[in-house]
């Protein structure tokens, strides 16, 4: 009899652990022991998406995973039928252009770092799929497959203020590059327009063309505006237009506004959330613009910003889901995938995205929240969309990218004081140098200089091919000694970089330092701050952006911030672990 | 024995041999067919197989329950150009296509037979936003087909029309060719409306001067509707940014008319030259199909054909095999205001034609 309840009694503690097993696979997945593991028989597939898919899909998938762990189709909610084996799916995030060209490399250069194998692809725009078509030179993803699964148009992200002044003064409601244009071309720049105490330049900023889709999309609508001023009056851009010279120099005419790049529009939400100082409008997908109205940035706008839809036209980002058709993926994966990409089309999942800021791809979900005027956005705007030119020409106009950004004199300003021998910091510090020169635009103009006691420059300023090897013989030479004299060569090396003539070019310092000023004898740190704040009005005023390295002291971050302040950029931190990563991302500034 | 003890006996012999049976028959797998459906069709098709499981149909001999599972959405075109990986050893037993003409475009290798030559139709339908619309046909002094839509695609943007100019280019919509005989059917009535004549001519479609009038219409197709996505659902979500009219089955518009005219009123209409979806039901039959699975698939054919399976396909905006959509059905009758028609009476039909035809047609979309 005993034995008798002591099994009831163990049965009954497996059947409740059974039970709590159960409601950890439904929950949202983000904490889930089960939700890594696919249930016995599984079809596995995977996805890679863009980064901004990253707000909605990982719960999305994990409820598709929950759903088959329990033995229901997520398209009806029914049992699954006998025989009707269970999907499973994996998903990570990635740069729609460095994935495209991963998964091209899994084709033709398997060797190669950048290698991908997804079932399923899912870039912000359909551009990519084109283009990885064309570049691997066979039908990788079936177009016809690749359903869109959240809308959202590139905008451009302006200050309020900034287009009420283009509106007001111009006398117009519809704007779009023909107006910014003419605030650039305003002697006064938007003092001009009324903005008086305002910066007179006009300061743009988009993404990499390379790596982001709204910096590709941006090129390519920037390419219809250009070749618009030239008398082309066709539908659709075509090679001999976007390698027309002219055409191109107009191009240059509005990169010149850059303040700077950046790689991923993740980032640049987050600068252009500081506000109009930093920058006057940026281009950004329209749930980016959301994000930031609704203070989900690092910094809180000091005014909305409205997305303007330029009336030369702009483009859906679609997100579609392409279903890779390679030698890694089987006809069954394929299919599975498919039911994928039904399941985020559903209704559900389409309220979920679209609270996001995205637009629903199926008209059964109306427009709700948060499409809203107080968010920037009009809900019922009808949008002039450009036409996607063929995959040859968007190749041609990825391209060119290298001819018409804006280039950039860059001084590297390294901190060689005593304190950086400790804990191998500029051993690590120098590693990273190398690779931000590795990732460097060779038409780039780059020096070195470093300081301890005093400043110094390595290697003065040049073409990178030029200079290369000199940097990088330099940098790996550098050793550490005395105190340092941060302020001093801050303010040196801002009056160097001032006095670079050419107009066109972002100028820039990178500050790395790990310690606070023990030794200027010239400058304090309001001196930084009136030496970079000289030429703020200035076209490309010199940008400082300090990274803090190693374990900061209070003392060290303020400096630092009150320099950012003053160049209007942020200050990074950095350690052995991760300053690889800063440089890097400070180079795609570049 | 006792007589009442010999009766209870046979009683529990036979209840014994009643459920025996039962159980037996129970336990024998049913017939599974494999479909493959045309996705104008899938909403149809995925309700009426739902509904034929649960009858349990069995075959002549009593003792084999049928059950059909959809097994994928597929184009024709991709069949037939046999880019959908069927092979001997996979592919779907039964294929609901939307066109009989895909039937006869297929090689050897895909050895599909007619069960049934139409399950439903669906015509083509022109329609756009009537503020469009009203341009093309300059306030319905023209009729809305092709030779009135080719005069505006040859304008590009609606400025020069008199339009507003953020209206921006003139887009049309259509379903891409290469993927969908929907796409091939409207290519088809462009050629028949440039030859005034329902017979397509072969020389024609490569000539000089049908290219050059075709030139602008191809032009005015956003590359992005390579996507997947039907136009009429990218129109009902996204407005005239997408597309602002389009050649489509009349399926397509019934099913997003709703959602269409929040965004704006709709104008639809049927093109002079007329391509109808027929929907055929076909069964790949070869040296190892059984005579089972082939009564098996007849006795879906006759259920599809049935008069609830028929109801449920005008309910989801496809037409019947025979007779006509009534006042009563709802797609259709909220559609009649906007110009649709509950019977399609003098259609000048397209002549079929051969695969090599169409393979010709299709580069058009190159």
């Amino acid at each position: 009899m005993y034995r008798l309840r002591l099994l009831f009694l163990l049965l009954f503690c497996m059947g409740v652990l059974a039970a709590c097993d159960d409601n950890a696979s439904t929950s949202d997945g983000t904490n889930n022991t089960t939700s890594d593991v696919p249930p016995p028989n599984a079809i596995e597939i995977s996805i890679i998406y863009a980064p901004e898919s990253q707000d909605y899909l990982p719960k999305i998938i994990a409820d598709f995973n929950d759903a088959y762990r329990r033995g229901i189709n997520p398209l009806t909610g029914q049992a699954l039928p006998q025989g009707e084996q269970p999907i499973f799916i994996r998903g990570v995030s990635g740069s729609s252009g460095t994935v495209m060209q991963g998964i091209v490399n899994a084709l033709l250069v398997p060797n190669s770092e950048n290698v991908e194998r997804p079932t399923i692809f899912q870039p912000s725009v359909s551009h990519w799929l084109a283009l990885a078509n064309f570049q691997s030179r066979r039908d990788l993803f079936n177009l016809n497959e690749a359903l869109p699964t959240a809308n959202a148009p590139v905008v451009m992200a302006i200050w309020e203020s900034r287009l009420d002044a283009i509106k007001r003064t111009l006398g117009t409601e519809e704007v779009g590059w023909e107006e910014l244009l003419k605030v650039i071309d305003a002697p006064n720049g938007w003092q001009d327009f009324g903005l008086t105490g305002s910066r007179r330049t006009v300061f743009y900023g988009h993404t990499d063309p390379f790596i982001s889709s709204t910096g590709l999309s941006s090129l390519i609508a920037t390419y219809y505006a250009a070749a618009r001023e030239t008398g082309f009056t066709g539908r659709r851009l075509t090679t001999a237009v976007v390698t027309d010279e002219n055409v191109r120099d107009n191009v240059r005419r509005i990169e010149s506004l850059i303040r700077h790049y950046s790689a991923r529009t993740t980032e640049f939400k987050n600068y252009i959330a500081q506000g109009p100082d930093y920058l006057d409008f940026v281009a950004l997908e329209e749930n980016d613009l959301i994000a930031i109205n609704r203070g989900l940035t690092d910094f809180q706008p000091p005014e909305k910003l409205v997305a303007l839809y330029l009336k030369e036209g702009t483009f859906w980002h679609e997100h579609p889901m392409g279903i890779v058709n390679a030698n890694w993926t089987t006809p069954e994966q394929r299919e599975a995938a498919k039911v994928f990409v039904d399941f985020v089309r559903l209704p559900a999942q389409q309220q979920y995205i679209m609270t996001f800021g995205f637009r629903p791809v199926i008209p059964e979900v109306a427009l709700g929240f948060p499409f809203e005027e107080q968010y920037g956005v009009d809900p019922d705007v009808l949008i002039n969309v450009l036409d996607v030119p063929e995959p040859a020409v968007l190749a041609e106009i990825q391209n060119s990218w290298e001819f018409v950004k804006k280039q950039a004199d860059i001084m590297l300003l390294i901190d060689v004081s005593g304190s950086m021998a400790q804990e191998n910091k500029l051993e690590q510090a120098k590693q990273a140098a190398l690779i931000f020169l590795d990732r460097m635009e060779s038409t780039n103009r780059v020096g070195l200089a470093v300081f301890s006691d005093e400043f110094r420059v390595v290697v003065p300023l040049d073409n990178l091919e030029t200079n290369i090897v000199q940097l990088r013989s330099a940098i790996t030479r550098l050793g550490p000694e005395g105190g340092t004299a941060l302020y001093d060569a801050t303010v040196q090396v801002v009056e160097l970089m001032n006095a670079q003539t050419e107009t066109d070019r972002i100028r820039a310092v990178v500050l790395l330092s790990d310690g606070e000023d023990t030794q200027s004898n010239q400058y304090g740190i309001s001196d930084v701050e009136a030496v970079i704040s000289a030429s703020r009005n200035e076209l490309n005023p010199v940008l400082v952006v300090p990274v803090g390295y190693g374990t900061l002291n209070d003392t060290l971050i303020r400096v630092l911030q009150r320099i950012a302040s003053a160049s209007k950029t942020t200050w990074q931190s950095g350690d052995p672990d991760n300053i690889g990563r800063v440089l890097e991302l400070i180079g795609s500034f570049f | 024995m006792r007589r009442s003890t010999f009766v209870f006996l046979i009683f529990a012999a036979l209840v014994a041999v009643i459920f025996g049976a039962n159980s037996y028959f129970r336990n024998q797998p049913p017939i599974t067919l494999t479909l493959a459906v045309d996705p104008l069709a899938e909403a149809w098709v995925r309700t009426a197989v739902e509904r034929f499981n649960a009858q349990n149909v069995l075959l002549s001999n009593g003792t084999l329950k049928v059950v059909v599972r959809v097994e994928s959405v597929v184009n024709d075109v991709s069949v037939w150009q046999e880019r959908s990986n069927w092979s001997t050893s996979s592919h779907p037993t039964l294929w609901l296509a939307s066109s009989s003409a895909s039937l006869g475009y297929l090689t050897p290798n895909l050895p599909y037979q007619m069960v049934t030559p139409s399950t439903a139709q669906t015509p083509l339908m022109w329609g756009g936003f009537k503020s469009r619309v009203d341009i093309i046909t300059q306030n319905n002094t023209l009729v809305l087909d092709w030779q009135a839509v080719q005069a505006v695609a040859q304008a590009q943007r609606w400025e020069s029309l008199g339009a507003p100019s953020n209206w921006g280019n003139v887009n049309m919509g259509l379903n891409w060719g290469t993927n969908s005989m929907a796409g091939l059917a409207a290519l088809t009535s462009a050629l028949a409306s440039y030859n005034g004549s329902p017979v397509i001519s072969r020389p024609t479609i490569d000539s000089d001067a049908f290219r050059a009038w075709f030139l602008p219409i191809r032009e005015s197709i956003q590359n992005s509707q390579r996507l997947g996505e039907p136009p009429s659902q990218a129109m009902a979500s996204r407005g005239a940014s997408v597309a602002d009219f389009a050649l489509l089955p009349e399926v397509q518009w019934l099913k997003h008319l709703n959602s269409l005219i929040r965004q704006e009123s709709i104008v639809l209409s049927y093109p002079q030259y007329q391509v109808l979806l027929d929907f055929p039901l076909a069964m790949w039959d070869d040296a190892n199909t059984t005579p089972n699975e082939r009564e098996a698939a007849q006795a879906f054919a006759n259920y599809l054909l049935g008069a609830s399976s028929q109801q449920l396909a005008i309910d989801e905006g496809l037409r019947p095999v025979n007779g006509n959509p009534k006042d009563s059905d709802v797609l259709f009758a909220t559609s009649i205001p906007y110009g649709a028609r509950l019977t399609l009476d003098n259609l000048s039909l397209v002549a079929p034609f051969d695969r090599a035809t169409a393979d010709q047609i299709l580069r058009l979309f190159n």
